[in-house]
């Protein structure tokens, strides 16, 4: 019987990947394939309950796509300014990423390479704070900001996304296994300073581990949503978290427009993203590992 | 003249201990200062003490706000961990071939901004343009999603779907760091599949388990994002999540002093949280 048995296992393996499958991948079908059909208008009764809705995205299998409509994305791209916003989030999100991943490998070679007073406090300090969302903070930081008279400037969103204590952490468990001592020793024989030391040999000896840190400082600050949304109360500095969301309070009286919006504004919102993710996602398995803390 | 030199470590940490100066101590501390003050507004002039700490502590709404999420995490942080070890032990056996594409499609939600994510999923809910109506009635459920009632529901399909990679990368890596000639000694022994989950598999990524129970019960406790669009969509109370209550505090009705005592308190929880379990699974093992 054990062909049978083999028999079954294959099976339960193909219905729980594709249960998996289906969950994780069908809200990004279904935004892609919603994006391209016409939102059209809907009617209302005068009680304001049922609605006639004669268009492709009420009315049409919300599985498939008849034919493609590229309405949505003209409606988004001539009625709100969702490229500029596109483009703030790249430059925020690169920004905080350059500034985050410089500081945070230099903070995680520091704790992993020297033994210096005060190293165990600091440890402690990364544990403590590695895990506590974006979130908990953003109040905070925004009465500091109004303090200091900083609110609507990208710097304002560009420093805080960039403090990664996750980065310090995972650096310095990640460095001593990509760096081996004996090729900073020969580089001190050598006579080379600390500095250059780092910035010569061991920065070029991270590979995997730089760019898994770039990719989730990178999405942490393109995902950041409660802090913009304190700070950047002008439209024309929205992120694109921001912008999307910003039709949500109302604001829009006709519908198709609304939905258009919310649908391929999604769309455009994640592409950037998600092509660079694909590209990468290889990367930051590996990164993470190779950082694997025992 | 002499050249001060400044010793390599603080060299390499200066630049970081800036900018958490700058991101983390002093918002902190400005933050206690603010909430030492009452009214609306940045303005410093009825000092009123530590009356605004009593005033969150005898506010019930606060409370009901946390007891509403630690009621969400007894709910979303098992169907996370016991979804994402699953899975982890799934890829990780040899049952499934096609590991990379599996693991990639996990792991992509994680590029989508929650905000995003929050709204996608509350469209694919709507029973006039999304199918999640119409998957669930294929199985005979007639259940609306929307609803006030299954709010917590659709957030957890929400904080899931969003979550799921990221813990599933970390579980794998952990399973990585289980040496070989372990599974080798065990096979020779004749151990069944099950006992080298049971035995082996589960013990051996335990810190891993507790690591990803952890941050995903913080995460839960100071959710924002996600019943912020379902506020929109659904209408919540404002006090669904502490962050949601923190935030029509502060930014809604200006009392700043007030949000400012609540969100201290949120942030002590949490570092008090992430600290203890830092402490007792990776800490204490070096």
């Amino acid at each position: 019987m054990a062909w049978l048995k083999g028999v079954v296992v294959r099976l339960l393996a193909v219905i729980v990947a594709a249960a998996v499958i289906v969950y994780f991948l069908l809200p990004i079908y279904w935004l892609v394939i919603a994006s391209f059909k016409s939102p059209g208008l809907c009617e209302y009764t005068s009680l304001g309950e049922q609605t006639i809705c004669t268009n492709e995205l009420f009315a049409g299998n919300p599985l498939w796509l008849n034919r493609i409509n590229p309405i949505q994305y003209v409606n988004v791209l001539s009625g709100t300014m969702i490229l500029r916003w596109i483009a703030n989030s790249f430059l925020i999100s690169g920004s905080s990423t350059i500034i985050g991943v410089l500081v945070s490998t230099m903070a995680g070679y520091a704790l992993a390479q020297y033994t210096f007073k005060g190293r165990s406090v600091l440890v402690l300090l990364v544990a403590a704070m590695f895990m506590v969302p974006v979130t908990a903070l953003a109040v905070p930081q925004f009465l500091f900001l109004l303090g200091i008279g900083w609110l609507g400037t990208y710097q304002s969103v560009i420093v805080p996304c960039s403090a990664s204590v996750f980065g310090v952490f995972f650096m310095s468990i990640y460095i001593p296994g990509a760096v081996s001592p004996s090729v900073i020793e020969a580089a001190r024989l050598d006579g080379a300073g600390e500095l250059k030391i780092f910035f010569t040999i061991v920065f070029r000896l991270l590979g995997s581990g730089l760019i898994t840190l770039c990719l989730i400082i990178f999405i942490g600050a393109w995902n950041n949503f409660l802090l913009p949304s304190f700070v950047l109360t002008d439209m024309n500095k929205y992120l694109v978290t921001q912008g999307v969301a910003a039709y949500m309070g109302g604001g829009v009286q006709n519908r198709a427009l609304m939905y258009s919006y919310f649908i391929s504004g999604s769309v455009l919102s994640i592409v950037p993203l998600i092509a660079v993710f694909v590209c990468l996602e290889r990367f930051v398995e590996k990164g993470l590992y190779l950082g694997a803390w025992r | 003249m002499r050249r001060i030199t400044i010793p390599a470590p603080f060299l390499f940490l200066m630049p970081f201990l800036v900018i958490l100066t700058f991101d983390i101590v002093i918002p902190l501390f400005y933050a206690v200062y603010t909430s030492a003050y009452g009214g609306t507004g940045l303005s410093f002039e009825k000092y009123v003490g530590f009356q605004n700490y009593a005033a969150v502590f005898a506010d019930s709404r606060f409370w009901a706000s946390v007891s509403n999420m630690l009621y969400f995490s007894a709910i979303s942080v098992p169907v996370i961990v016991a979804l994402t070890v699953g899975l982890a032990l799934f890829i990780d056996s040899k049952i499934w071939k096609q590991k990379t594409i599996l693991k990639l499609i996990v792991f992509l939600p994680y590029a989508v901004p929650t905000v995003i994510s929050g709204l996608v999923w509350s469209f694919m809910f709507d029973n006039r343009i999304g199918p999640v109506p119409l998957v669930l009635g294929i199985f005979g459920i007639n259940m609306d999603m929307l609803s006030a009632a299954n709010v917590y529901y659709a957030m957890l399909m929400m904080v899931t779907w969003a979550w799921s990679g990221f813990f599933l990368i970390i579980l794998l890596a952990g399973l990585r760091t289980v040496p070989n000639s372990i599974y080798e000694a065990a096979q020779i022994d004749g151990a069944s599949a099950f006992s080298m989950i049971v035995d082996i598999k589960l013990p051996s990524i335990g810190g891993f388990i507790i690591l990803v129970l952890a941050m995903s019960l913080i995460n839960n406790l100071l959710l924002f994002n996600e019943p912020y669009i379902l506020g929109y969509i659904v209408g919540l109370p404002d006090n669904i999540t502490p962050n949601i209550y923190i935030y029509t505090m502060t930014y809604k009705w200006g009392l700043y002093g007030l949000g400012a005592a609540m969100a201290f308190i949120m942030v002590l929880v949490s570092f008090a949280l992430s600290f203890l379990f830092m402490y007792f699974t990776v800490l204490r093992r070096r």
